[in-house]
Formats: C-alpha cells, structure tokens, sequence
C-alpha cells in the first residue's frame, strides 16, 4: 500500500514540474528563502532522563513558487523546494530535502476579508546522513483563512502525512520485528490566531493535534520497545540507541513573534511546546526555539 | 440725406462706444474676480507634530463653477505591487484608470459606498477607466496582493489639494472672504472628518494656518513575510 502511494506521489511530483516547466499561462513567481537557528530539547525523543538531550541546528530552505490566478480569486500555486539541516553536535541525523508541491486556493468573495479556503499537496524525498532515515514524504492539507480585521487573523486546517522509510529490515532489532521504524502515517489538526501590532509586528499562537506514528530513540531495556510497532537500531543518533515506532497523541502549542525587517524581509522567534502520549500512557516531551530570517524575492 | 447719414452715423458711434465699454467691464470683473482669489496654505501635523503627508483640504464654499478646461481625469498606477501615491484626488465626474506596470496581474477593486467596482486580473493598461459619480473617498484594494491599499478622494470641488512629506497643502485660486474648508485622511479620526474649518482669505494672496490632527494607529495588512502558513 505504501509503495503504491509514494509511487503516485513520484508520478505527481514528475507531473508537476512538467505543469511548472511548461508555463501554459502567464504566472507570478514568488521565491522565499527560510534560514533559521533551532534547538530541540529532545533530539531522540527519548521517554525520559537520561536518555534524553538537546542540541541547537541550522536550517535552511529555499522555495520556488509559480502562482498561476486561474480565475478571480482562484490560485494555482505549484513549487519547488529544497533545504537543509546541519546539527552542531548529533551525528547522523543531518539531511537534504528536495521536494516539489502544489495548492489550490479559493477566495469566496472579494477582498482581504473573504474566507478563503486552501488545498495543498506535497511530496518531498528527505536524505539523512545516516541514510537509514531516508525517506519520501507527502503531505496533503486542507486550510481554511478569515482576516477578522486588519489586526486578527485565523487559520485553521487538517492534514494527512506519511512518511515511507524503506523496511530497513537490515537494521532490524530482531529478525522477527519490523524494521520499518520510518513508515509512518499520521494526521493533524492545527489552528493559528495572530494579532498583528501597531508597529506590523505580529504575534501569533498556533495549537496542534497530530493523531498518528511517532518515532522515539533510546537504549535497549526500554518497557515500551515489545509494544513497538517496528524496532531498529538507529545509526543516526548513535551510541547504543534503538529506534522504534509507536502510535501517539501529539498536541503542540506554538507561540511566535514575527518583525518586519523591510518591505519584504521578516524575522521570526518561536517556541513550540510539544507533548506526545502513547498507547501505553507513556509521555514524551519536546520543545523547540526557532529564530528564522525570512526573505521573499 | 445728409441728415440720415448723420443719424446713422452716431448710431454707430454709440453702438462702437457701448461694445467697448460692455468688453472693459468684463475685464474688469475677470480681472477682479483673479485679483480676489488666494492660496490657501494648509500644514497638518499629528498630535506628536510630525507632519501628516497624503491629507486632502477640499474647500467646500464658496466654490466657484468647475472651469470648462478642468481636466476630469485621473490615474493610479501600480508599480512593485503597491498602489502609487497611494492618494489620488479627483473632482466628481471624472474618470480614473489604474494601469498595472507591474508583469503580473492585479485584480482591482472597491466596495466603498462612494465606487463600488472591480478590474479583474488585467496587466498593463488594458482595464476600462472607472467613473467616479459621487462624492466621498473610496478605498482601492488588490485581491491577489491584500496588502495593497489605495484611496480615490472624490471632491465636490475643484478647490483642493493634497499635504506633501512636510504636510503642507496649498489650494490655489480661493476666494478672498469666508471660506469653509474640510480635510481628509486616511488615519483621520471621525471627528476630525466631520469638522468644517472656516478661514478668512485675506487680499494679499495667502492665507496660511496648522491644524493637528489625532491620527488613528496605522493598521494596515502586512506584506513582510513570516514563517508558518500555507507553504504552497
């Protein structure tokens, strides 16, 4: 089932660079280039002291999109993406992400205060350096955006993700287990409010629900590897540590405060509160710090 | 006979005399009325006293008859996805063209009482100009860009003009006497939109007075970018 559904997403993606490379009307292009500091208080996501570290990270990613306004108040946004993580002291887990997507957008009614309604589709193949965590990723999600006033805006949305790995059952933590530790679906409830100050500032506070498979990383002895779906021994984060995959209840609470720095360059810090609790009642707690330069072209 | 010419020949003296006295006091009234007429200068300052660029001062009496040459025409262009000006003034009846020098298409529109219009996904200057009937101020939006904002003043009057970076707003050809004048801004609060001021034009030429205006905060939709949203 899996194969099946990354293949039509690779038969997506070609189909969507051809749409974008053909140009069949007149487009506006957009590019934005994302460069952000991170630190993840949870690299392995491990359940508990002493399993669990930190460590900061870089990101960037650069964007590609052609808008193409197919009739008032509708939009064709096709793209193109590619981006990078670079960990300072995790081993294993920095990786290239090339990918391409597409959104369809509608507008009911004119005006910044029409509801508009989004619909977007991506693939992207994910390239760790440990290689194990290689994988294809497609997402699928349904937006819904009301400007309240020039100061209020909220988002809300769903969205499907899944993520294929490969078996990797030459990792496998026993013959007998799964190794797929990287096949992984899930889906995701998320909602923003964001408050725009006198100065353009913008502070925004985000809330999400992601129903699905996690991944975690810890030693062996860990209680919860037989309830494991899939169990492997993870080259990415090293040591002894196995990684294995587990169904959980995310909920994530974000908050924001984004600065123009000119007409088309904004500045974000963030933080982002993430709890996950796993069929057995077991809890993994995250939290990320973001700083991210953003620039439109 | 000669009795006849001379009759017909004061006759004409007299026709000769009247023309020529009927054109000298149509020059005299011109020339008065020109004589009688003065800039109005207008400096408008928030109430930090930083000057407010962009405010219109309409003069709305006495208001002399729109002159027959009087352009009623106006245009608002839009370059790097912004409105230029982004105040256009206009006298009501005139027609107003928004060409797009941008490469992309913009998709042009009011729903403000004073125009209710829309230009949809047009580039260059391909969009019919739009009538501007009645008086009042209509705010100008892009569907596709939503930061984009504009307003069209329409006025009653000819008599107007509209504050440079310094503030400063000179109405030329104003009335000498009474005048009642009123003033716009985007920012304006209601208040300040209702007041009519009342100035005496002096005959020397120019008449010059400040008005503070308490501004409204500028809340305007951001076009800088942010993370988050929709990546597609």
């Amino acid at each position: 089932m899996a194969t099946y559904c990354i293949s039509k997403s690779q038969s997506l993606a070609v189909a969507l660079c051809s749409i974008a490379l053909c140009n069949p009307l007149n487009a506006e292009t957009e590019s934005t280039l994302n460069l952000s500091a991170n630190y993840h208080s949870n690299v392995p996501n491990a359940l508990s002291e002493p399993n669990v570290f930190g460590d900061s990270f870089l990101d960037v990613n650069y964007r590609i999109n052609r808008f193409f306004v197919t009739s008032p108040g509708n939009r064709l946004s096709i793209g193109a993406e590619a981006g990078a993580r670079q960990y300072r002291h995790t081993q294993g887990l920095e990786s290239a992400t090339l990918g391409v997507g597409m959104a369809y957008s509608h507008r009911v009614g004119l005006g910044p205060y029409a509801p508009r309604y989004n619909l977007g589709l991506s693939v992207n193949r994910v390239e760790f350096s440990d290689q194990y965590r290689d994988s294809w990723v497609s997402q699928l999600t349904a937006e819904f955006g009301k400007r309240l006033s020039p100061a209020w805006m909220l988002t809300m949305g769903i969205n499907a993700r899944e993520r294929n790995g490969g078996d990797n059952q030459a990792q496998a933590y026993k013959p007998t287990a799964s190794g797929a530790v990287f096949d992984q679906q899930s889906r995701e409830f998320l909602s923003r409010l964001e408050y725009t100050l006198l100065n353009a500032h913008a502070i925004r506070v985000g809330y999400r629900f992601r129903d699905g498979d996690i991944d975690a990383s810890s030693p062996p002895g860990t209680p919860l590897l037989p309830v494991s779906k899939a169990i492997a021994f993870d080259r990415g984060i090293g040591g002894d540590y196995v990684a294995y995959l587990l169904e959980a209840r995310t909920q994530g609470l974000s908050l924001e405060w984004s600065m123009p720095l000119a007409t088309d360059t904004g500045l974000t810090l963030g933080y982002e509160r993430l709890i996950s609790r796993g069929a057995q009642g077991n809890k993994y707690f995250n939290y990320n710090l973001r700083a991210e330069l953003n620039l439109r072209f | 006979m000669s009795a006849k010419h001379n009759t017909f020949g004061a006759f004409r003296l007299i026709t000769f005399f009247t023309l020529r006295a009927t054109v000298a006091i149509a020059v005299l009234l011109i020339w008065s009325a020109t004589a009688q007429a003065g800039e109005l200068e207008v400096v408008l300052t928030d109430a930090t006293g930083q000057p407010v660029p962009d405010a219109v001062v309409e003069i709305i009496s006495p208001v002399p008859a729109l002159p027959a040459d009087w352009p009623l025409t106006g245009e608002m262009d839009q370059i790097d996805k912004e409105f230029v000006g982004p105040v256009l003034k206009v006298v009501k009846n005139s027609l107003v063209s928004f060409p797009n020098s941008d490469d992309i298409h913009h998709h042009v529109y009011s729903y403000s009482d004073t125009k209710r219009f829309e230009l949809p996904l047009y580039k260059g200057d391909t969009a019919e100009p739009v009538l501007f009937d009645k008086a009042g101020v209509a705010v100008i939006g892009c569907n596709i860009h939503d930061w984009m904002l504009g307003y069209v003043y329409v006025g009653e009057s000819h008599l107007m003009a509209m504050s440079d970076a310094a503030g400063k707003a000179v109405v030329p050809d104003v009335p000498v006497g009474e005048v009642r004048f009123k003033i716009w801004h985007a920012r304006a609060r209601a208040n300040d939109l209702a007041q009519e001021h009342v100035v005496t034009m002096n005959a020397e030429g120019s008449t010059a007075l400040s008005v503070q205006l308490a501004l409204t905060p500028d809340r305007r939709i951001r076009r800088a970018p942010a993370s988050g949203g929709l990546q597609y």
